[in-house]
């Protein structure tokens, strides 16, 4: 599997780590923490997820990929991305 | 009908035209006391102790595709009770021996063989790590021995022992552990369920939930027609967040594919189940000569039951290093299932927070050994509304209280459990 | 001996000599082992899984069901090798499976006479009386029967080397479509592999007697790879077998790089 990394170009999946659902929002409070930390949506389809570029840039990365498909939309940095 | 040798024998005088279905192809009834969503291990071992145990016997299985396709069909068959935790073992041991008196239950030959599991280890601190999960089994009443090098050797004379990064200096042996023949288990459950009256439906999938005014599920929209339900028990493990969807809930699981494989016919030469220390990598023979090996979660979420190139090579360098006279073999199939992965690795058996609706999933990599004790205890909690002995611990809510059942120690990360 | 005089696509002009469950016979450079035996008129070469039925030598190629050997002995043994696919190197040393005590006389046929009990899925529906015999004696037993080929229990000494390779198009088959595949995008300039499982590319050009723009198929296939080799844009992988599809047109592949010689390549083996 290739992730469309913005600064590095298509590598190899094995270069990066993966984290989980880019989705949530961290709260700033108690309200919703349990929710943030352990509830999912977990969708059979499009996801935004975060992977993190180990072996490359070293940047932490938002990818679109379905997840029946494994087909990747695209990526964005995850820094300034849409939460 | 009743499956021995007499009643083959018999049958084969005249042709074997006489065999009834193993299972009535049932259609959708109206409405029944309970309905189990998901045709799996689980679910047929849910209906067959709600009739069998429970004399409940209005129930429906219903399955969207057909029975046994999902990940009873395509696990690797080991069934152990070797887990540390308190909130783990007692269940898997209570599964363990419904295992041992399976075939004889389900009159239907499951081929329940206890052949060994062992867990090679390769450091003092792995030992050790080791050594105490098998004193916690022996405090709960299960076999648990710690070999060393040499009974190891005598054990399995054809591992890597000497090489000089994963040395092997040990295993923690679990006597009874072993593997079963994993389609036999759906379809002697099936046809126990629906000799005992249960109605399996199968190309039955379920779209929606019909619920009251005050929330709770009266019936399920599928398919094949609406179904009404006195109580809704799902057991659709890898899917669980979809079908969890259509009843508005969000569940602390992530769907992630796990890859195994099979190689060509061999004769004889691993005598029961062994696990890799130094990377994830597990093997058994099959009693019609084929290895069955497999290692790690792809790591990423995935409903496409097929995963990628690094796993597939992980596995056979992790099978490599261990055992390297595997490089012979010749691989013959590689595929993938889907694994409801928990935030904390072990699974979930309780009602959710929707009335009528019941809840069995969360089981990552390890549903298969539970498949008995999942079934009774789910049909326990759907019969009784009451958590088996074994279960308690399974509950939705540890997450928010802290009772987390987490074996890895790994955290809310459900890739790395 | 059913060997033709002249044709085909062997080199009467360099024999081989090989052993077959432990009997020498001849061959040529150029023949596969399953060719070389069909000429030397060893018409069984194994038994049926189930009913130990005898069996002889169906196809020619990977397809083949019932030529199933071992090849070489101690730590090189290969188990269930297609005695099809093997290409006959001097020395060669295979032997037949899941028989005993010889090919010719295998008691274990004695099965077919309870092939009316033995049906399909027969052995969920038996072997649970009494409780603990399926472990102490059923299962032992038909563990021992099932399989075919046997491993050696010895590591593996063979070194493999693992490369990743990209191209523009890959080309899965070197028979006449993909050997033309890979000729029009060559010439055009597209970094081309072409893989293709057998020891020389051609498929069924090489064994039937066809003609392509009035070319005979052998030559059109020898020309077309001869041409296809002066490319630097295109890699033809013989003995490549393409295994799998991946996410991201990735595919997997297997190449034997020096199968069949024992020859030493840089003073370590194969």
């Amino acid at each position: 599997m290739r992730i469309p990394c913005p600064f590095c170009g298509d590598r190899d999946a094995q270069e990066f780590v993966y984290r989980g659902d880019a989705s949530l929002t961290r709260p700033t409070g108690e309200d919703g923490f349990y929710d943030y930390v352990y509830l999912r949506e977990n969708p059979a389809g499009p996801i935004d997820e975060h992977w993190y570029h180990a072996q490359g840039c070293r940047t932490w990365i938002v990818v679109t990929r379905d997840t029946r498909t494994h087909a990747i939309a695209g990526a964005r940095l995850a820094q300034g991305a849409a939460r | 009908m009743h499956f021995s040798l007499m009643s083959l024998a018999a049958n084969a005088l005249s042709g074997h035209r006489k065999w009834q279905p193993t299972w009535r192809d049932a259609a959708p009834r109206d409405g029944y006391d309970i309905v189990i969503i998901g045709g799996g291990g689980h679910g047929l071992a849910t209906a067959y102790y709600l009739a069998k145990v429970h004399g409940i016997t209005r129930v429906a299985v219903v399955e969207k595709g057909w029975i046994g396709g999902g990940n009873v069909g395509r696990n690797t068959t080991i069934i152990r009770s070797n887990y540390g935790l308190p909130g783990n073992e007692p269940f898997y041991e209570w599964s363990m021996k419904l295992w041992e008196g399976l075939e004889q239950e389900l009159n239907y030959n499951a081929m329940i063989s206890q052949r060994g599991v062992l867990n090679l280890f390769h450091s003092d601190g792995q030992r050790d790590t080791f050594a105490r999960r098998g004193n916690a089994m022996r405090l709960h009443g299960v076999d648990a021995g710690l070999l060393d090098k040499d009974a190891v050797r005598r054990m399995a004379p054809f591992l890597n022992y000497d090489q000089a990064r994963f040395p092997v200096m040990g295993g923690l042996y679990q006597a009874r552990g072993g593997t079963a023949r994993h389609d036999a288990v759906a379809w002697g459950y099936a046809r126990g369920a629906s000799e005992l009256g249960v109605d399996i439906i199968q190309n039955c999938e379920v779209t929606g939930f019909v619920r009251d005014a005050a929330g709770a599920v009266t019936s399920v929209d599928t398919s094949r027609g609406r179904i009404g339900a006195g109580k809704v028990g799902m057991a659709v493990a890898g899917n669980s967040s979809r079908v969890a969807a259509l009843a508005d809930l969000r569940l602390p699981i992530e769907s992630h594919v796990l890859q195994a494989f099979v190689s060509e016919g061999l004769k004889p030469v691993i005598p029961g189940v062994i696990t890799f220390g130094a990377g994830h990598f597990y093997i058994s023979q099959s009693d019609k000569g084929g290895l069955v090996f497999g290692g790690d979660i792809d790591g990423y979420n995935s409903y496409a039951s097929r995963g990628n190139l690094p796993v597939v090579e992980d596995v056979c360098e992790g099978g490599m290093a261990i055992m390297p006279m595997i490089g012979r073999a010749r691989l013959l199939r590689g595929w993938g299932g889907i694994m409801d992965m928990s935030m904390d690795g072990s699974p979930i058996i309780d009602r959710s927070p929707v009335a009528g609706l019941y809840f069995n999933g969360g089981w990552c990599y390890g549903g298969f050994k539970a498949t008995p004790a999942s079934g009774w205890c789910f049909a326990h909690l759907l019969a009784t509304d009451g958590r088996h002995d074994t279960a308690t611990a399974f509950r939705f809510d540890r997450f928010r209280t802290g009772h987390l059942i987490d074996e890895k120690g790994q955290g809310a990360q459900p890739n790395l459990h | 001996m059913s060997r033709l005089a002249s044709g085909g696509l062997i080199d009467r002009s360099r024999p081989l000599s090989f052993r077959f469950d432990g009997k020498a016979y001849g061959g040529y450079e150029g023949d596969t082992l399953a060719s070389a035996l069909v000429a030397n008129d060893v018409r069984l070469v194994g038994r049926s899984f189930k009913y130990h039925r005898p069996r002889g030598i169906l196809t020619a190629g990977s397809e083949e069901p019932n030529a199933l050997v071992t090849l070489r002995a101690g730590a090189h043994a290969e188990p269930n090798t297609r005695a099809t696919t093997i290409t006959l190197f001097d020395g060669l040393e295979a032997t037949s499976q899941n028989r005993w005590p010889s090919l010719a006389f295998d008691m274990l046929a004695v099965n077919q006479l309870a092939s009316p009990i033995f049906v399909a899925g027969f052995y969920y529906k038996t072997f649970m009386w009494p409780a603990k015999a399926w472990e102490k004696l059923y299962e032992p037993l038909i563990r021992r029967a099932a399989g075919l080929g046997k491993l050696s229990m010895l590591p593996d000494p063979d070194h493999y080397d693992r490369e990743h390779g990209f191209c523009d198009l890959l080309v899965i088959g070197g028979g006449a479509a993909g050997l033309a595949a890979a000729l029009t995008a060559g010439r055009a300039g597209l970094r081309v592999i072409l893989a293709d499982e057998d020891a020389m590319p051609g498929g069924r050009l090489l064994s039937e007697r066809l003609t392509i723009d009035e070319v005979r198929g052998t030559d059109w296939a020898a020309r077309t790879i001869a041409e296809l080799a002066q490319f630097p844009n295109v890699r033809v992988l013989p003995r490549a077998t393409v295994f799998g599809v991946y996410d991201g047109r990735e595919y997997g592949a297997v190449e034997r790089v020096s199968d069949g010689s024992v020859a030493k390549i840089g003073g370590s083996q194969r």
